[in-house]
């Protein structure tokens, strides 16, 4: 569906995305994640069109991605995102009279659910509640792509908990390619099926849940055995004090020698010696 | 395709409070004005002079154009995007409102000149009353033919005005500016641009053939809505 | 959920010792895969990988548009495999750590049939 093919762009002397290549084929909810200014809201900018890239090309369902040649199946909601100063009953209704599949339903069940007071107007809503309406809006039409800029931002735990629900029932009802943001990492994990990790503009990893869940790993236990069995895994960060260490592993399960322990690694731990490594090298 | 430009039309209308605001308080203050001339006037106190003329009531409503087109260009596409609507519904609804707006004010606006403006010279309350289908020539061949005029004219400016704000948050925007700036300040004092320029405010205003004016109107605003297309198809805030 | 195993392989495991321990019996409809993401609050895809290793195995067989049931002699199949796994690896690391400790084998042996002892006795 999207394929991006040796992207960069460039802004005076800063690269924000460097010779990044990825093919998203699958519908699915992608997780986008990268450190402050990894690039991820440049990326995502590029892929709506927004701005032009220095090299490269991007192309979404064959079509190719320009600024002038914006995508019409591809919707990004930047967070912070603005609406009419109506009533959030009457902006959900002049959505659906505005779109051809709007689907009024789905919006009223979501406004419901997330306990949206149809009667507020748009400036009388909370900041996260103003994301919500908009995400809602969004999620109603059946564009075959959505780009999600950081939409928990500001959110209490309660509302990134919502959020990440209205998000997945969403996707259970109209399928598709969504793309999100974040950087809180371990509460998006609940519903991404996929990961593409970037840091300083280049892709670092594009892997799956199931990938993580059985191949991200701890091992733990004297440094002399563990070592050894570094020889043969593909280890992305250790932690050493006196003869013991761990050594963070993403590589197939192995079962440990006696004296060594393994356990899961969280996918926050991942993330941070996945790009923490990548930084010290 | 025309419903959903119906849909925008209404909406861009319901969300330009300021504009209506504004315009009404200063429709509300001319009132009050006249109001307090009025009763000088009955009570003797006070007696007309020729310099006691006032812009027409009519003419306020204008500023419903100048201000609505602000806020449609500039605050309500990124809003109406938000609403998921198709760029090219965007751009239909508000020439739709455009063209709504106009044909609406120039019918109030020439009711009013002929009703309250009239009455007020009538009771010698003004001397005279500034109004632009007086200024501009637009009277004397029937009040169709003035109604059409002073639409056409309205939906054009309001045309230029909604492109102008539209563009200003890119590179051609900036440059249109500086070419109109341009334009005044350089055509002006040469004799020979200056005569195009007047040729073409002729064309647009005061052209002695209704038909000349108000198809020079009416087509210059059609260019203009179909250069908005590519404008907005790269129009991203 | 514990640590050290794939959750999806966690997930595997409780659904078989429910079946082990009849909490569902052959032909017994078992929990959809949302209601195990959200009784374990887990990704729905990791539940999914869960139930299809299940009905790869053949423990789970596909009622089309009810859900996943027990199959037949489901419950052997996994005593079988455990009882396996039991006597390779448990017992394994039960020789292993009485070696580290200094325990033979012989002793084990008294302990082991001390210990069953007082529990058929119970």
């Amino acid at each position: 569906m999207i394929e991006i093919t040796k992207l960069t762009k460039k802004y005076a002397n800063v690269t924000a995305i460097d010779n990044l290549s990825l093919t998203l084929q699958q519908e699915g909810i992608y997780c986008l994640l990268g450190r402050n200014g990894a690039g991820k809201t440049t990326l995502m900018k590029l892929l709506a069109g927004y701005i032009k890239a220095t090299q490269g090309t991007i192309t979404i369902e064959s079509k190719l991605v320009s600024p002038g040649n914006m995508p019409e199946s591809v919707n990004f909601i930047e967070s912070g995102s603005q609406q009419f100063n109506m009533k959030v009953a009457e902006l959900v209704e002049t959505a659906a009279a505005l779109q051809d599949d709007f689907d009024l339903e789905f919006a009223w069940e979501m406004i419901e659910r997330f306990e949206l007071d149809p009667k507020k107007r748009f400036k009388q809503l909370s900041f996260g509640m103003k994301t919500m309406l908009t995400t809602i809006i969004s999620l109603s039409n059946n564009s075959k792509v959505m780009l999600l800029d950081e939409p928990t931002l500001g959110f209490d735990a309660i509302m990134r908990d919502s959020f990440n629900n209205l998000l997945y029932r969403s996707y259970q009802a109209y399928p598709r390619l969504i793309i999100v943001s974040t950087h809180l990492i371990d509460e998006i994990a609940k519903i991404t099926e996929r990961f593409i990790i970037i840091d300083k503009g280049c892709l670092l990893l594009e892997t799956s849940i199931d990938e993580l869940d059985e191949n991200a790993y701890t091992l733990s236990g004297a440094s002399s055995l563990i070592h050894p069995l570094l020889e043969q895994l593909n280890c992305i960060g250790t932690t050493e004090i006196g003869s013991v260490m761990a050594a963070h592993i993403y590589d197939r399960r192995i079962t440990p020698p006696e004296g060594v322990s393994i356990e899961n690694m969280s996918l926050q731990d991942f993330f941070i010696n996945l790009v923490g490594g990548k930084t010290n090298a | 395709m025309l419903s959903k430009a119906f849909v925008v039309a209404k909406n861009n209308w319901k969300n330009i409070k300021t504009a209506k605001i504004i315009t009404y308080i200063l429709m509300g203050l001319i009132i009050a004005q006249d109001i307090v001339y009025f009763i000088l006037k009955r009570t003797g106190v006070y007696t007309i002079n020729a310099g006691n003329t006032a812009v027409s009531i009519g003419n306020m409503l204008f500023m419903f154009i100048i201000l609505g087109t602000f806020s449609i260009a500039t605050s309500h596409f990124k809003k109406t995007m938000n609403l998921g609507a198709k760029r090219i519904t965007y751009l239909n609804g508000s020439f739709l409102t455009y063209i709504l707006m106009t044909a609406v004010i120039s019918v109030v606006a020439i009711l009013l000149y002929y009703t309250y403006d009239r009455y007020l010279l009538v009771e010698f309350v003004r001397a005279d009353t500034m109004d632009i289908i007086y200024w501009f020539g637009w009277l004397g061949k029937g009040v169709v033919v003035t109604y059409l005029r002073l639409f056409a004219f309205l939906l054009l400016l309001a045309s230029v005005l909604h492109t102008i704000c539209i563009i200003q948050d890119s590179w051609y925007g900036w440059v249109t500016d500086f070419l109109i700036m341009a334009i005044i300040s350089v055509f002006t004092p040469i004799a020979v641009l200056r005569k195009s320029l007047v040729w073409f405010f002729t064309m647009i205003i005061f052209h002695p053939s209704p038909t000349v004016q108000i198809t020079s109107c009416i087509v210059l605003s059609a260019v203009i809505y179909l250069l908005n297309k590519p404008i907005l198809a790269r129009k991203t805030g | 959920m514990n640590d050290n195993q794939p959750i999806y392989q966690q997930v595997v495991e409780r659904i078989e010792s429910d079946i082990i321990t009849g909490v569902y019996q052959t032909d017994d409809l078992i929990i959809s895969t949302t209601q195990i993401a959200k009784l374990y609050s887990i990704n729905p895809t990791t539940a999914v990988r869960a139930i299809g290793k299940l009905f790869d195995a053949g423990i789970l067989y596909k009622r089309r548009g009810i859900g996943m049931c027990v199959a037949e002699g489901a419950r052997e199949k996994i005593t079988a495999r455990r009882k396996q796994a039991f006597l390779n690896q448990t017992i394994d690391s039960l020789l292993l750590e009485s070696k580290t400790l200094g325990i033979t084998t012989e002793q084990l042996i008294e302990v082991i049939s001390n210990k069953s002892g007082e529990s058929n006795n119970d």
